[in-house]
């Protein structure tokens, strides 16, 4: 049987890359004490893979199926659509007005896979009397151990990495004043608190940040604002943000075949483990900002009953339109077989992903309530990649803005 | 805090190159599609070398191979096979219950085949285990089960074959203006029998054959066909293809011209297990053609195992007739038909020499087919022997596998073997003393290892012969053997159950049918073998136990696209008679007709004289891919 793969549907999930920590603006960081409660729910769907041409595909490729002696069974099609849903929390806080540092704290509530499994009828089967039919494959294939695979439900409330990080704003030399650019670095990393998928289960998905695609293991981000004040009050900005997300070598148990037996047994030549190199992300985004609302400003409680410092807080409606590149490298795979390294390797070539977002913060600072609602959608099919699954990300959430002294 | 010094373009150019090292440039490349393999030493040594280098790989290959697609998938045979061979019946049974059927039935096949392999072999099969660090009974189970798999095959296709439909005749029958049938009447002897215009002059009982059934039919012949199964034939399924050149019209239930319905005799006696199919073709059959009918057809009892559940169905029978003004014997036309799809070309090779090469250099092409199951192409080794003081060998075969089906000696001998399905094999041998008892045990020297003794002790066509009509055989095979002195030999192999009835047979350029007709070549330089016998057409035709044991012609499933192989790869031979050379050989083996693009596994063109080989493997099929030369040194 000629047999192309099933398994890696868990890895088709990426997420779109974009850095997990939800920053405010590309250089911001908090005053010195205060501190940001970030609460967001994300719902991620990718039924959509680019191929090396820039076409969309579905996830899964169609596989032919062939009888021994028999010629052409048919084509399983599959077009799988895989969904996350997260609950994600995030704590910022200002160390200095300088230096924020944060934690991120994903939480997987759920992730469905829908194989969605489809047939095309190969060639008149003389043993059969008649071409396949789906039905006839998956009693064929049953008959042989390998019972059809089932939808994916699963990594309800497991933690992804847990992300920490920090940003620094570079100080304002004299250069930056000049252009009135504003820089900043961060740098983020990932605990390993994720899951790996069941390694028997032919259609699974884990919670690593290779599985989610959407941070690395750790992170290097250079970022430039050029805000545009207008009144003293900063209605546009121009933000640019390059970052490196270099992804550890992670060592995976090799499948056994206990419950797919024809198409999982891997271990017998594959070695009990094996491991992955993901391949490295190299990206930047662009992006601009506009606040189109002011909003009514108040002196408050929040502004110290400054009307003054009440105009420096966000405007009320703040929307953001960005575009992200990232090249994504070769994955390597290391185990006891090239043959079967090369089976995976060819299906995760280096490749890239275009990713634009759409957002919509509205704050209440300027009226007194330290609080932010946001909204947010990204997009991977809009823009074509290239050997990259795409992702479309929904994330809604609240920041709630402190001081503690 | 900075280190003092260091200039923004130098914090930037640590960066940039921080950024390269940690992206790396990797880009993943395929493993190479031909591994080769240089072995020197002992048997046992070179067994080591092999199973050391390719350990993965010999695991993989067993894994992928048999673990997860050949036991499985023959697993699927056991209810057939127990039905009549109770050894396998698993209630009976239990070591053969649980989907331990497959594994043991060809574990105590290797065991027996094991008695016949030289003890060299298994020398190297015991390195390979050990350098390889599997089990012995892997890498004997991985060297024995082409032999017990076909052998094997062939009985559940032959028990198959039985318990479906079955055409008994075939009748043409031409009308015109009332005034009776013109095939009675036309002065001609149609059906070849010696008579002319006798009753039934077009009534043929059916029987498989290579050559035509009828001659010179009317164009308004109208076509009737006898099916039987005691189960009943199911009219639905009937499926009649008419094939005129190459043009192929399907005529099944609800198509104009096409009718069925339970046969009633003359006098109106109701037979329930006969189907009489009647098929008029539209606008007529066309003048001075070939015209082939192809018979299938189903049973009415659904059989739920193995799933999906089916009826039985017959093989596509063949018959092909030609039609007034063609002008040609039964004997000189072909029974080709067309594939519907449903079958590929099957293995083949020929050998050419003289007046067939450009340059008069002997030359041997070889296609194997036969199972790939999307892995084997992945395993492909070519293994180049140098025994110590003795001549240098080399073949293209599989990790884990001590020989291959096509191979090279340095003292210029190119040997190539294809499969020929036969029930005259190991296992009708058995049954014959065992009967209902018996167990589908293979014995015999494998196959692979027959054409290494060959490379390994002989030197020429003519006594690489001679020693494999020696041997004992686990199945039908087909040798073809080309020697640098320009010698080449045909070998029909089979188990010579009854020699006296069947034994194998040698043949060169020379042989002829009685008929006078080339057996195997288009001219005196060039000699062909493909996947069914030629010489030994009646491989087996006798009672054994209950059983009518049927000539291969009559069951195998290879035997029409072996035919239309065969003749298509004479055509392409004839066409280039004399203008071919190692490089076009190459080309020649890549006609579309002569490629299985399913169950290709290698192709190689061996020039003898030269020593030289050019070897396409690692992708399916075979023949898509580039051949790679290589060159033995000479001996001595």
């Amino acid at each position: 049987m000629r047999t192309p793969e099933l398994r890696g549907l868990g890895l088709a999930c990426a997420l779109a890359c974009m850095p997990w920590l939800a920053w405010a603006g590309n250089t911001t960081t908090l005053p010195a004490g205060a501190f940001l409660l970030d609460q967001s729910w994300i719902e991620a769907d990718t039924s959509v893979q680019w191929s090396n041409d820039r076409k969309p595909l579905t996830l899964l490729q169609g596989i032919d199926r062939y009888e021994p002696g028999g010629g052409l069974q048919g084509t399983i099609t599959a077009a799988p659509f895989v969904r996350y849903r997260f609950l994600a929390s995030q704590v910022f806080l200002g160390l200095t007005d300088r230096l924020t540092a944060a934690i991120g704290v994903p939480l997987v509530t759920s992730t469905t896979i829908a194989p969605n499994f489809g047939w095309v009828p190969g060639d008149y089967q003389s043993s059969l009397g008649r071409k396949y039919s789906e039905d006839d494959f998956w009693q064929w294939a049953k008959s042989m151990g390998q019972p059809k695979p089932g939808a994916f439900d699963g990594n309800h409330y497991t933690l992804a990495d847990i992300v920490l990080g920090v940003r620094y704003r570079l100080p304002d030399v004299e250069f930056l004043k000049v252009l009135g650019v504003q820089a900043a670095v961060a740098t983020q990393v990932a605990i390993p608190t994720g899951v790996n998928p069941d390694p028997e289960n032919l259609v699974a998905a884990g919670t690593t940040v290779w599985e989610l695609n959407n941070y690395g293991d750790a992170e290097l981000h250079l970022a430039l604002d050029r805000p545009i004040k207008v009144d003293g009050v900063q209605r546009f900005n121009f933000g640019i943000d390059a970052w490196y997300s270099w992804f550890r070598t992670r060592e995976y148990v090799t499948p056994r075949g206990t419950t797919s037996p024809l198409l999982l047994t891997y271990a017998p030549y594959v070695g009990e483990t094996y491991k992955v190199d993901p391949g490295d992300f190299l990206a930047v985004m662009a992006l601009l900002e506009v606040a189109p609302l002011l909003g009514p400003t108040w002196a408050t409680f929040a502004s110290g009953h400054s009307l003054e410092k009440a105009n420096t807080f966000p405007p009320l409606l703040n929307l953001t339109l960005g575009h992200s590149y990232t090249h994504v490298g070769q994955s390597r795979f290391y185990s006891q077989s090239a043959v079967w390294n090369w089976d995976r390797e060819k299906v995760w070539k280096a490749g890239d992903k275009n990713t634009v977002r759409l957002s919509a913060d509205v704050s209440l600072l300027r009226m007194g309530l330290p609080l932010q609602l946001y909204a947010q959608y990204r997009n991977q099919e809009w823009v074509p990649g290239r050997n990259t699954r795409a992702s479309n990300i929904f994330q809604c959430g609240v920041r709630l803005i402190a001081k503690f002294w | 805090m900075t280190r003092p010094g260091w200039t923004w373009r130098a914090r930037w150019t640590v960066a940039c190159a921080g950024v390269g090292v940690l992206g790396g440039c990797y880009t993943a490349e395929p493993p190479p599609r031909l591994r080769k393999l240089e072995l020197t030493g002992t048997p046992y040594q070179r067994g080591v070398q092999h199973g050391k280098t390719l350990s993965s790989e010999i695991r993989s290959f067993y894994t992928t191979m048999l673990a997860t697609s050949l036991l499985p998938y023959l697993n699927r045979e056991q209810a057939d096979i127990s039905a009549v061979l109770k050894a396998y019946d698993p209630v009976a049974h239990p070591e053969f219950a649980n989907g331990q059927f497959s594994l043991r039935l060809l574990t105590e096949s290797a065991q027996e085949l094991e008695k016949s392999i030289p003890q060299d072999y298994r020398d190297e099969m015991h390195g390979i285990a050990d350098g390889a660090q599997v089990p012995y009974a892997d890498v004997l189970l991985l060297n024995t089960f082409v032999d017990s798999t076909l052998a094997t095959r062939s009985v559940a296709y032959y028990l198959r074959a039985i318990q479906g439909p079955k055409v008994e005749l075939v009748h043409a029958t031409a009308f015109a203006d009332n005034k009776g049938d013109v095939l009675l009447s036309d002065a001609i002897d149609n059906d070849g029998d010696g008579k002319t215009d006798e009753s039934f002059e077009a009534l043929v009982e059916y029987e498989a054959r290579p050559d035509a059934a009828l001659v010179e039919v009317p164009t308004t012949a109208q076509l009737r066909v006898l099916l039987q199964d005691a189960d009943g034939v199911d009219p639905k399924s009937v499926r009649l293809q008419l094939v005129v050149d190459g043009k192929t019209t399907l005529y099944t239930a609800g198509t104009p011209g096409y009718s069925a319905h339970v046969y009633a005799t003359p006098k109106g006696v109701v037979e329930k297990d006969r189907l009489e199919v009647k098929l008029v073709p539209a606008g007529g059959l066309p003048a001075k053609a070939v015209v082939t009918l192809a018979i299938q057809a189903s049973d009415l009892k659904v059989n739920p195992s193995p799933v999906p559940a089916k009826a039985r169905t017959m093989r596509v029978e063949q018959f092909t007739f030609s039609t007034v003004g063609y002008g040609k014997k039964a004997s000189e036309i072909a029974n080709l038909g067309a594939s519907d799809a449903t079958t590929s070309p099957a293995s083949t090779a020929f050998a050419l020499r003289k007046t067939a090469t450009a340059d008069g250099q002997p030359l041997l092409a070889h296609h194997f087919t036969l199972l790939d199951a999307g892995t084997s192409h992945k395993h492909c080794v070519l293994q180049v022997h140098r025994p110590p003081g003795k001549p240098a060998f080399a073949f293209v075969g599989w990790a884990g596998i001590a020989y291959g089906f096509a191979g090279l000696s340095a003292q210029g001998l190119g040997v190539g073997v294809t499969h020929s399905d036969t029930l005259n094999n190991p296992l009708v041998a058995r049954f014959e003393k065992e009967q209902l008892q018996t167990k589908l045990v293979v014995s015999g020297i494998p196959v692979g290892f027959a054409l290494r003794r060959v490379l390994e002790e002989t030197a020429t066509a003519s006594k690489g012969a001679e020693k494999l009509l020696s041997m004992a055989h686990t199945f039908g095979w087909n040798f073809l053997l080309a020697d640098a002195g320009g010698d080449m030999r045909a070998v029909e192999a089979h188990s010579a159950v009854h020699p006296e009835n069947s034994k194998p047979v040698a043949y060169g350029p020379e042989a002829r049918d009685e008929l006078g007709v080339l057996t195997a070549s288009v001219g005196a330089d060039d000699l062909a073998i493909g996947g069914h016998f030629r010489k030994n057409a009646t491989d087996i035709n006798e009672m054994v136990f209950a059983f009518h044991v049927p000539p291969q012609r009559a069951w195998s499933s290879y035997y029409y696209p072996s035919l239309r192989t065969q003749a298509a790869q004479m055509a392409v031979v004839a066409a280039n008679y004399g203008k071919v050379t190692p490089h076009s050989a190459q080309a020649l083996l890549r006609t579309p007709d002569l490629v299985d693009r399913h169950d290709s596994m290698q192709a190689s063109v061996i020039e003898p004289a030269q020593r030289r080989m050019a070897v396409a493997a690692g992708i399916v099929p075979a023949t898509d891919g580039p051949f790679e030369t290589f060159t033995l040194p000479a001996w001595p």
